[in-house]
């Protein structure tokens, strides 16, 4: 029963417990970090507003002339068409060289245009994908409501037909970089007879339209991440429905799992290289009598999980990219992942405060990476499902639990 | 193309399938609860003639040639099933007696003598004869294995002197203390510590799979045990008590194979690997080990539930676990990153 001996399958290859990166994906690893080295931007990312659009915008452009737009998204959409293995060596390799991610285009990049892709019209295709991979434009997210966040299906936002247009009036928020976006992908209530999943059409808005008022709002981290969005009345064209009108919550869907499971690899990536650069800031930071704050035991005992935790987490991303995924969908361990990984994330986050020690009251340019983030990082925790709505999920789903809410 | 694959499957899975009946045959939950020191008299017999006490060694020295995943995946079966550690000590003991060109005496490959794990009270050192206070664990074994990072010894029960009893806290094994004084063993002190870490990962395995069958074992619990009129697991306080335990055991399951793979194919940081995977895996047990109870409630204090014995036998896993040196450098080093290969 020896290594060599293991059962073959259909293909002729051995199904064994196994990783091994192909002499192709080593390459393109290689291929990834030269090409980082010459061409991450150097100068650190604009906090928000037009400063921060731009920078993501340029950046965007860089990768795009470089042949690095739109990693996952199909050769036939204008995208690199990488496979998931690869664009996990992609995203390990940008948060080892420490360049920036999507910013303010990963609506663009992870959702609105994947969706368009596949449910929008030619012209629909054909007008926004391109210009998103060129770094032309910025895309916002409109889905939450005042009174429908964890529970999305319930929102309000009103659109009634007039002859070729749909007349939007309500409200949206916790729209991230909507005051600085282009377009927006909106789930507007269509048909209110129809129940709470039905009745809901999938939106293209162009934030310029008449009637649109942003307003950002500031956050506990002192940025303004996300805004409210107001509408009066705002006239837009039935062409702008990307699949069927009453249809958009299945729209919606097809591409949410997906978002998550890209997005997951990426936080992971970077989520590791965080807990290295703890370890490494624990080493050089020295306590009142000059002994380095990794000697404490009890941040020592912190960093060493940290450090197990962050391989486990890996090992997650490993699991979901592998090859036993193939006929299930990443769907299921990436709610799984994404739970452990937000969890992760505050208690790294709060070790950091105790290796700053004294410095841990400021918000100066040298602690802002520790301070502000473990402020701003408690987004990861709340955003895209609450970790106690993650769990919900995870019972039902996973364990096959009765449904508890 | 890259080949990454997780999940046991085909062999691998053949594998498990070989080794979880006739555990939950020989020592089903329900009767360990009962009596946590029954156990067929003829049990390790039966098992040696399946050859679990030599699958790992290679075909030269009479075994199975099973790599070291496949020894992970056997040992997570035994965790699930909180099968004898005396299994994985006399399996290693044997290993052990191989790498270092000794006989190995036929009694021990029939089941009809076992090696029991003994572990220092303070550490102490690996030599020909060995010196200082330790645990015997499974104390009526006829041959005991004691691993540090620098090495491993097997002594002989009968070249120690007098072992005090004394009551073990996981009460599917009996547990005595002894001094060490001048007691020859057997020894190895392999430059690369080979079987110190390969001991490492087969516990974490072992934590893992309680982890795993204590977190399954509440959740099916959740599912069945009805209070105001519906299964506990309805309520979210319970429900989330089951997800905690289920993720962290899910993420120590992951990593144990990925640890696994490092040890075989020798990855540079596979000491790291180990390292995580036994941390994650102590937690992940210990985590499972008490939501179980508590989702049991009641009946989860109850000796005869069975819940506590995933607990008790996590806590005697961890006493076996290296938190030496090693490990902590490991974790602790400033320079590490999460390349392989």
């Amino acid at each position: 029963m020896s290594a060599d001996g293991a059962a073959a399958s259909a293909t002729g290859q051995e199904i064994k417990v196994e990783f091994e990166f192909s002499a192709t994906d080593k390459a393109f690893r290689e291929e990834v970090r030269d090409w980082l080295a010459t061409n991450a931007p150097r100068e650190r990312r604009p906090r928000g507003g037009r400063p921060m659009r731009e920078f993501d915008l340029e950046w965007q452009r860089r990768k795009n002339r470089g042949g690095w737009a739109g990693l996952s998204w199909p050769a036939s959409c204008g995208g690199r068409g990488l496979s998931l293995v690869q664009q996990m060596i992609w995203y390990e390799e940008t948060a080892r060289a420490e360049a920036p991610g999507l910013g303010c285009l990963s609506i663009a990049l992870n959702h609105a245009g994947p969706t368009i892709m596949s449910r929008g019209t030619q012209e629909q295709k054909a007008f926004h994908l391109a210009r998103i991979l060129a770094g032309e434009v910025v895309w916002c997210q409109g889905f939450s409501e005042p009174n429908a966040g964890s529970d999305l299906a319930g929102i309000r936002l009103a659109g009634r037909v007039e002859s070729d247009h749909l007349i939007v009036s309500g409200q949206k928020i916790w729209s991230s970089h909507a005051q600085v976006a282009d377009f927006q992908e909106l789930l507007v209530r269509t048909d209110p007879t129809l129940g709470r999943h039905r009745g809901i059409s999938w939106v293209i808005c162009d934030m310029t339209t008449p009637g649109i008022t942003v307003r950002p709002i500031n956050t506990l981290a002192g940025d303004q991440h996300f805004c409210e969005v107001f509408y009066d009345d705002v006239k837009i064209p039935l062409t702008d429905v990307v699949g069927d009108l009453n249809d958009g919550w299945r729209v919606a869907m097809t591409t949410l799992a997906n978002e998550r499971g890209g997005t997951t690899l990426s936080h992971a990536a970077e989520l590791g290289c965080v807990v290295e650069r703890l370890i490494a800031l624990a080493h050089e930071r020295t306590d009142g009598q000059g002994r380095p704050m990794a000697s404490d035991d009890a941040i020592a005992t912190r960093l060493m999980e940290h450090r197990a935790e962050a391989a486990a987490l890996q090992a997650l991303t490993y699991a979901l990219i592998s090859g036993d995924q193939d006929e299930a969908k990443p769907g299921s361990n990436a709610a799984v992942t994404f739970l452990f990984f937000g969890e992760l994330l505050q208690r790294v986050r709060i070790t950091g405060l105790q290796v700053l020690g004294a410095q841990s009251i400021e918000l100066s340019a040298d602690t802002e990476p520790w301070t502000r983030s473990w402020l701003a990082d408690r987004m990861m925790v709340i955003a895209g499902g609450s970790v106690q709505v993650r769990k919900n999920i995870i019972a039902e789903r996973i364990l096959g639990l009765p449904r508890n809410y | 193309m890259s080949r990454i694959s997780l999940t046991p499957q085909a062999e691998d899975q053949a594998l498990i399938e070989a080794v979880a009946p006739v555990l939950r045959a020989e020592l089903p939950l329900s009767s360990l609860a009962a009596d946590p020191m029954r156990m067929a008299p003829d049990f390790w017999s039966r098992v040696a003639e399946l050859g679990w006490m030599t699958n790992a060694l290679d075909e030269a020295h009479g075994g199975a040639g099973l790599d070291v995943v496949q020894d992970m995946l056997i040992n997570r079966e035994y965790g699930r099933h909180l099968a004898p550690v005396s299994l994985l000590a006399t399996s290693l003991g044997i290993r052990l007696l191989a790498l270092s060109a000794l006989p190995i005496p036929s009694a021990l490959k029939s089941g009809v003598e076992r090696i029991g794990f003994a572990a220092y009270m303070t550490g102490g050192q690996i030599g020909p004869t060995l010196e200082g206070e330790v645990h015997l664990i499974d104390a009526e074994a006829a041959h005991f294995l004691i691993v540090e990072d620098a090495g491993a010894a097997l002594f002989a029960r009968d070249a120690v002197g007098d072992a005090v009893a004394v009551e073990s806290l996981d009460p599917t094994v009996t547990l005595a203390r002894a001094t060490l004084r001048r007691v020859p063993a057997a020894f190895s002190r392999a430059q690369d510590s080979a079987l110190s870490i390969r001991m490492q990962l087969l516990i974490a395995a072992q934590l893992t799979g309680v982890a795993l069958a204590a977190s399954e074992m509440a959740a099916e619990y959740a599912k069945v045990r009805v209070q105001f009129g519906k299964p506990i697991g309805a309520f979210q306080a319970v429900a989330h008590l089951c997800v905690d335990a289920s993720v962290r055991a899910r993420a120590s399951d992951a990593l144990i194979a990925i640890a696994a793979i490092a040890v075989r194919d020798e990855w540079p940081r596979a000491q790291l690997q180990v390292a995580s995977a036994a941390l994650l895996a102590d937690s992940a047990a210990f985590l499972a080990g008490t939501n179980n109870i508590q989702v049991h409630g009641g009946m989860g204090y109850s000796a005869e539930s069975g819940a506590h014995l995933f607990l008790k036998r996590c806590v005697l896993l961890r006493r076996l676990l290296m938190h030496g040196d090693a490990a902590k450098k490991a974790l602790l080093c400033r320079t590490s990153g999460n390349e392989h290969g």
